[in-house]
C-alpha cells in the first residue's frame, strides 16, 4: 500500500479522489482490434529467421457481414472462416487476422505463407459472434458432427467465439452449435445435407 | 494474483496463454488482454493526460503497439507490466506534445468522466481542482505521485517500470506531495 510511515490525510484524500474509476467509450476494445494492423504478424522471434526464407507470402481477404441470427434475438452475430496458414513440419507460421471491423462489414485479412506440401493441411479460423451464448462448439463432417470434439474458446467480452484448426484441401460443411442450437454461418454458401438441413460450406484451398 | 492492489501488472490468470493463442494466430484473443487492462491503465493515462480523449489515444496506440511486438514480451505472464510501460511511454510523448501546444486544463472533462454519478457541485469542483493540480506538477512528479498514491505501487516496482532509481522517485513523490498541498489546501477550506 502507498500508505506505509509516510501516510498522510491529506494526501490520502486526494488520492482517493483520483482513484475513482474512468469509463472509456464502450466501443473503445472494438477499435483496437479493428485497427489491429493484418500485415503485422507478432511472430515469435525464433520463428522469424525460418519465414524469412520461406516461399512467399500471400495475402487474401475475405468479407463478412454482420448478421441478425434467427433464434438469438439478442446477438447480432458474425460468423466466418479463415484461411490461416499452412502447416509444415510441426511449425506452423503465425498467421495474423484482423479482428472484426465496426460498421460497414467486416474484413479479414489472413496473411500466411505458403506449404511446401500441397496436401498439407491449412490451418482455418472460425469465429462466430455470439454474445449471450453459454457455450459455443464448431460442428461439421470433419468431426462427425460431434459437438463435444470442437469447442470455441470466447476470446472477448463482446461475445467472439473461436476456434482455429487444420483442414487438409477440400470441400467441407460445417455449422456452430450454440447452446445445443445448431446455427449456420450466414456470411459463407450454403447447401442441403444429406439430412435435409442447410449447412455451411467452406472450401480450403492452397493458393500460392 | 496481482503484486499491488492497483496496476494489475503481474497476472497469474492466464497471460502467458493468451499472448501464446496470439503468437499462434489466434487474434481475436488479443480482445482478452484489451478487456483485463483497459479500465486500470485507462485511468492511469486519463489522470496523467487531464482528457479522456488523449487518454484513449495513448492507451490505443499502447495497444497497438504491444502487439506489434508480442513476440518480443520477454516474460509474457507479466505482460500487464510490460504493457504499462509502453503507455507510460506514450503519456509521457503525448504529455511532451501537449505541452508545446498549450498548458491549458479544459474544466468540463475530467467531471464529464463521472457524469454516471451523482454527487454535488461542490465535490465536482474539488475533483476539477485536483485534476487542475495535478497537470501543474511537473510530467515525472505526476507520473511518480500516481504510480505511488493512486495506483498503490511500491517503489521497487515503480523503480522497474520507470527505470528510475528508487531515492529518485521517492524525491518527486515527495515534490508532488508539497506542490499539491500548496496548491489544493487553500482551496480545500
Amino acid at each position: 500500500m502507498a500508505h506505509d510511515d509516510d501516510f498522510d490525510p491529506f494526501i490520502a484524500e486526494i488520492a482517493r479522489e483520483l482513484k475513482r474509476p474512468v469509463h472509456l467509450d464502450a466501443r473503445f476494445d472494438e477499435r483496437v482490434m479493428a485497427a489491429l494492423d493484418p500485415a503485422v504478424i507478432p511472430m515469435p522471434a525464433r520463428r522469424v529467421a525460418a519465414v524469412a526464407t520461406a516461399r512467399p507470402w500471400y495475402r487474401r481477404t475475405v468479407s463478412f457481414s454482420v448478421t441478425q441470427v434467427a433464434g438469438l434475438a439478442a446477438a447480432a452475430a458474425l460468423a466466418g472462416v479463415v484461411a490461416m496458414g499452412a502447416l509444415s513440419s510441426g511449425d506452423g507460421v503465425a498467421p495474423s487476422v484482423a479482428a472484426a471491423r465496426p460498421d460497414s462489414g467486416i474484413v479479414l485479412q489472413p496473411v500466411a505463407n505458403a506449404a511446401p506440401d500441397a496436401d498439407a493441411p491449412i490451418m482455418q479460423q472460425f469465429l462466430f459472434i455470439a454474445p449471450t451464448a453459454g457455450s459455443v462448439s464448431l460442428v461439421g463432417d470433419f468431426s462427425d458432427w460431434d459437438a463435444a470434439r470442437i469447442p470455441m474458446q470466447r476470446a472477448s467480452e463482446d461475445g467472439a467465439w473461436t476456434v482455429t484448426i487444420p483442414l487438409k484441401p477440400g470441400r467441407y460443411e460445417y455449422q456452430f452449435d450454440v447452446d445445443g442450437k445448431r446455427l449456420t454461418d450466414p456470411t459463407r454458401p450454403q447447401t442441403s445435407s444429406d439430412f435435409g438441413s442447410a449447412n455451411s460450406v467452406v472450401t480450403v484451398e492452397r493458393r500460392d | 494474483m496481482a503484486i499491488s492492489q492497483g496496476l494489475p501488472l503481474q497476472n497469474d490468470d492466464g497471460d502467458a496463454e493468451i499472448v501464446a493463442r496470439v503468437l499462434a494466430g489466434d487474434t481475436a484473443a488479443y480482445a482478452t488482454l484489451v478487456a483485463r487492462y483497459r479500465d486500470q491503465f485507462a485511468r492511469y493515462a486519463t489522470r496523467m493526460l487531464g482528457n479522456r480523449e488523449d487518454a484513449e489515444e495513448a492507451l490505443q496506440d499502447a495497444f497497438l503497439r504491444a502487439y506489434r511486438s508480442l513476440a518480443k514480451c520477454d516474460d509474457p505472464a507479466r505482460f500487464g507490466s510490460w504493457l504499462f510501460r509502453i503507455l507510460a511511454n506514450r503519456c509521457r510523448t503525448a504529455g511532451t506534445r501537449r505541452g508545446r501546444r498549450e498548458r491549458t486544463f479544459v474544466r468540463d472533462e475530467v467531471a464529464l468522466l463521472d457524469a454516471s454519478e451523482e454527487h454535488p457541485e461542490e465535490q465536482t469542483a474539488w475533483r476539477e481542482e485536483i485534476q487542475r493540480a495535478l497537470l501543474m506538477l511537473e510530467e515525472d512528479q505526476r507520473e511518480a505521485f500516481l504510480l505511488k498514491h493512486v495506483e498503490e505501487l511500491g517503489y521497487e516496482e515503480m523503480a522497474e517500470l520507470t527505470g528510475v532509481g528508487v531515492s529518485a522517485l521517492k524525491m518527486r513523490v515527495k515534490r508532488a506531495c508539497e506542490r499539491l498541498r500548496a496548491l489544493l489546501q487553500e482551496v480545500h477550506r
